[in-house]
């Protein structure tokens, strides 16, 4: 008798398939925390001969070291060296569907300080310090990498990342226009304020002021250090929203008088490379951004004001320097199974040799190695690029970061795109700081509950 | 040859295996994800059961209902730019006594050659304030520059007019297929009877069109509220949350605050509001092939 093709057939071969993919990936998974911390003793460093380290770094000025001069740890270790280089989101993604799936595809990482309490959560990054205290290789120098930035880059006092990048925040200003304008060098918001107006009518063809707006968490550090030189933050101590504190809005306010009447008409979607670039392309007269830029600013090949350009590091009306807290360094993967030879390489990153090279041959004068810094030829490179002012005030703006205004949890990234969202908004459709941060308070509450804060 | 059930799932099974993995599987997973608590970076929270949660906690958010608002509107408003210049130019080129059709026919699928990143790149540059060449027309002829990524409501028109850039053509291809494939005789017949060529348009290509514009509507009015690409590259949801769509929504809390609990909850009422739309496109084609 001649059978058909039921629905019910058709079902179980569907099922059939079902389980099949199912077992296969059952299969797929597995994974686990790679090999165990440090055997004693610093390693040799033709123990790894023949290895591959795998790297996934967020692009910035402070791989191009890397990419530079890897070949120098690949002689001086007998190993190869890949490295996948991606903008900050795609390289945090990568190396969290990575952590996640627990494959340990990458042995080293960007680390942005502000996705620590995050990574460390989930324990995704490997200690370091007991990697400092039993394994240290003479590249390594612990006492030439600036105290503040270890700090930073620790969580509950345990090391998690070798910082190659410390910023903090600084005011560049036009000499040149300040100097035809006689207007004093800004050393206060106020300061700041004022020239601002007083450019706006004598250089109408300039914006005066820029900086970011980009409605991201990467634009945060703008807002949030700018209000911490009014004594405000924007969380208290038991991580409760104050972003209608008084002090905390008039310095928003001051901040978004400067975006909207003074900046850019595209100020509320300026990320930190646009803004940078409309005052190296002369469209701006005044940025407060980080010091990184300054050695990109008196660039002649990178920047059109090269030669023009003046740093401060202001106040505002509390007396706080103005921040702009952001380090960046490389972490050991917890589902590496090269721990040993990351560390090594982690080290040579930071040693001596790697970061003069950088400062004095790729012109990175922000290096942070102390070492470095207090060198002849550093002094003697600086001056003769014009950046003797910028280097001299790089310590003392390391010495000023602090992480009191800033939510160093592991929600920071919901916390800092809800809050930009917010500015951004308010800076493109005009509304006024004490409003912006009325419609946000409730918005950071609700992420404070959710997350077991501020009960 | 006698065909028995051992021949059907031969010739069924890897079809089966496709569907089951590239559709049913994940379509599965992500509506079993979107009934638990699950963050990516908090794994020692696990993956708790919190039945429908996630639902309710998307459904009491004003940014969701903000997301949907713009979602609904870039859809609506691309999806009908596109129709009307696609209808236009497909009229045009469906003309017999214009010369230069059949380059025109070439040229005009370019836009849909590119991928949606590429275009999203692009434009992102040419809509630029200072220096996009837009800009520099404007600045040109005595204009003031526009923000366009940085404006609001022109974040708005520029990612529509974007969107409708690069599907036009699409639209133009299905809807001049369509008219080429239409009889002559009614035209003909209305001609005779002095009709004119707007109440030949609307009176005879319309309804005899319905079914290909209903097919041209569905697939434009699917792909359009799911646009992703091109939003994310030339604004990233902004200025603010100008332009956050859907799946920029989805995308933030999938990938940037890795929730996929909420996200996967996102992602199936953006599923169940595309079939209900969609149904009703398919019920009209139906209704208009009998």
């Amino acid at each position: 008798m001649k059978k058909s093709f039921t629905r019910r057939d058709f079902l179980k071969a569907g099922g059939g398939a079902l389980a099949g993919v199912y077992v296969l990936g059952l299969a797929g998974c597995g994974g686990q925390q790679g090999g165990g911390g440090p055997q004693g003793g610093p390693p040799d460093r033709r123990e790894f001969e023949g290895e591959t380290l795998s790297l996934v770094l967020k692009e910035g000025y402070e791989i191009e070291a890397i990419q530079k001069y890897k070949g120098d740890f690949e002689q001086a270790t007998g190993t190869t060296v890949e490295i996948e280089v991606y903008d900050e989101p795609t390289a945090r993604q990568k190396f969290i569907l990575d952590s996640t799936s627990k494959t340990g595809a990458y042995d080293i990482t960007s680390v942005s300080f502000w996705h620590l309490p995050e990574y460390q959560r989930a324990s995704y990054l490997e200690p370091l310090d007991q990697w400092v205290s039993k394994a240290r290789d003479p590249w390594l120098d612990p006492d030439a990498i600036p105290e503040t930035a270890t700090n930073v880059m620790s969580v509950d006092g345990e090391l998690y990342a070798l910082p190659h990048t410390v910023i903090s925040g600084m005011l560049f200003y036009r000499d040149d226009l300040f100097q035809k304008h006689g207007i004093k060098a800004p050393q206060t918001s106020a300061d700041v304020l004022s020239a601002a107006k007083v450019l706006k009518e004598a250089e109408p063809s300039i914006s005066p002021f820029t900086g970011r707006g980009a409605p991201t968490f990467a634009s945060l550090g703008t807002w949030l250090g700018w209000t911490w030189g009014y004594g405000a933050a924007l969380y208290d101590d038991d991580m409760c929203p104050q972003a209608t504190d008084p002090k905390f809005t008039q310095g928003m306010s001051d901040l978004m008088t400067l975006m909207q009447d003074y900046g850019p008409e595209d100020a509320a979607s300026l990320t930190f490379t646009q803004a940078g670039e409309k005052f190296s392309g002369g469209n701006a007269a005044m940025m407060f951004d980080t010091t990184g830029f300054g050695g990109i600013f008196e660039d002649p090949e990178l920047s059109q004001v090269a030669g023009k350009v003046g740093f401060s590091l202001p106040k505002g009306p509390a007396g706080n320097p103005m921040q702009w807290t952001y380090l960046e360094g490389l972490g050991i993967s917890a589902y590496s199974d090269n721990k040993e030879l990351a560390w090594l390489f982690l080290q040579w990153r930071m040693s001596d040799e790697t970061t003069r090279k950088e400062a004095l041959e790729l012109g990175r004068f922000d290096v942070p190695n102390l070492n470095i810094l207090e060198s002849d030829a550093y002094a003697k490179a600086a001056k003769e690029k014009g950046l003797s002012d910028y280097t001299e005030k790089l310590p003392q703006s390391w010495e000023n970061i602090t992480l009191e205004h800033w939510p160093f949890v592991p929600e920071f990234s919901r916390i800092g795109d809800t809050f930009m969202q917010q500015v951004s908004s308010a800076i493109a459709g005009g509304q006024t700081a004490e409003e912006a941060m009325k419609a946000v308070q409730p918005k950071l509450e609700s992420i404070s509950k959710d997350a077991g804060y501020c009960k | 040859m006698h065909l028995t059930k051992r021949h059907y799932l031969i010739f069924l099974g890897p079809t089966l295996l496709v569907l089951v993995v590239m559709v049913a599987f994940p379509t599965a997973y992500v509506l079993i994800t979107s009934f638990r608590e699950f963050n990516l970076t908090d794994p020692a929270a696990g993956k708790p059961f919190v039945g429908f949660e996630n639902y309710a906690t998307l459904l009491s958010d004003p940014a969701f209902f903000a997301a949907l608002w713009k979602s609904v509107l870039f859809t609506v408003a691309s999806v009908a730019l596109t129709f009307a210049l696609g209808m236009a130019i497909a009229l045009l080129l469906n003309r017999r006594d214009l010369s230069g059709t059949g380059l025109t026919r070439t040229v005009i699928l370019v836009p849909l050659i590119l991928t949606p990143l590429v275009i999203g790149a692009m434009y992102r540059f040419m809509l630029e304030r200072d220096n996009g060449i837009i800009n520099e027309i404007l600045a040109l002829v005595g204009l003031e520059r526009i923000p366009f990524l940085a404006n609001s409501t022109w974040a708005m028109i520029s990612v529509i007019l974007v969107d409708a850039w690069q599907w036009t053509p699409f639209a133009v291809l299905v809807l001049l297929a369509g008219l080429e494939s239409l009889p002559v005789e009614p035209f003909e017949a209305a001609r005779m009877d002095g009709a004119s060529r707007w109440g030949e348009f609307w009176n005879i290509t319309l309804p005899l069109l319905a079914p290909v514009i209903a097919v041209v509507l569905l697939i434009r009015t699917m792909d359009a509220f799911r646009e992703f690409d091109k939003i994310f590259i030339l604004t990233g949801g902004g200025p603010g949350t100008a332009t956050q769509t859907l799946p920029i929504f989805l995308y933030r809390a999938g990938f940037q605050d890795f929730n996929m609990g909420f996200s996967a909850a996102t992602g199936v009422i953006m599923l169940i509001i595309v079939t209900i739309v969609s149904s009703f496109y398919v019920r009209r084609i139906h209704a208009a092939g009998e």
